[in-house]
């Protein structure tokens, strides 16, 4: 049974995966610049950005009413230049590190039985003159209690 | 000698049934789209209204339809992007239909298959 609010626990996988990849780092200037929702004031590209968007529940009548929960994640690269070139290396590695991916969040109370990428996502904004690309996917993972 | 066994299937009601069952389909599919609309602009956030008013669906097909946000940044308010949160007011909705469609299908042809 999952006994609480799972987002945080989630996005907290989801972060150390990401953040554990040396290759992620490389492209990221060295540091895990991998943020949840908003990135610091100042930040500046490249980074990655993860955003809760929904997640429906699966439940059963019982004890144990919560069977599973289904969260999705908009997961991209953010860069700036005049072309996707790092916004897409970076998404290649979001992809390599996280579909597929399983195991127990760091609290010990939830286990993600995998992640998949549903859809891509490939964007550009120009926000006072400066482009910006997004690179990345929409993402699932599945979740259940320990 | 036991005697033989004969059983015959009648499908003279089928067409009637298959006529029954796409009307079924047809409504369970736009009632669908209103509902999923229905719910993004209730959660649609308002600045101007725009964006809001530009949330509907349509019929694609009889059986198919598309629920859309048609202003250009309805998907960066969905999504979120460098300087703002996401603010899932579509993605919510369509995920909630996700799971509610296969119901509302299966309850359709149920009652047309009770007659």
């Amino acid at each position: 049974m999952l006994l609480q609010n799972e987002a945080l626990d989630v996005d907290s996988f989801i972060y150390s995966r990401l953040a554990a990849d040396s290759a992620l780092l490389v492209l990221l200037g060295g540091t895990a610049k991998v943020y949840s929702e908003l990135a610091p004031q100042g930040s500046s590209p490249p980074y990655v950005l993860m955003s809760f968007l929904a997640s429906v529940d699966r439940n059963a009548i019982g004890a144990d009413q919560r069977i599973f929960t289904r969260p999705v994640y908009a997961i991209r690269a953010v860069t700036t230049g005049t072309t996707f070139n790092t916004a897409s290396a970076i998404a290649d590695r979001l992809d390599a590190v996280l579909v597929g991916a399983k195991g127990t969040t760091g609290g010990g109370t939830l286990s993600i039985l995998g992640m998949f990428r549903e859809e891509i996502i490939r964007r550009v904004e120009v926000v006072d003159g400066v482009r910006y690309n997004y690179c990345g996917g929409r993402f699932r993972c599945f979740v259940t209690g320990v | 000698m036991a005697d033989g066994i004969q059983f015959e299937v009648d499908t003279s009601g089928f067409g009637t049934w298959l006529a029954a069952a796409e009307a079924a389909l047809e409504q369970a599919v736009e009632a669908e789209a209103e509902t999923t609309s229905g719910d993004a602009i209730e959660r649609c956030p308002v600045l101007t209204g725009a964006l809001k008013a530009s949330i509907g669906y349509r019929m694609t097909g009889p059986t198919e339809a598309e629920v859309e946000a048609t202003e250009d940044y309805a998907a960066v308010v969905d999504e979120g992007n460098a300087s703002r949160p996401a603010n899932p007011y579509f993605t919510g909705p369509v995920e909630a239909a996700r799971e509610r469609f296969p119901k509302r299908v299966a309850e359709a042809l149920a009652e047309v298959t009770a007659g």
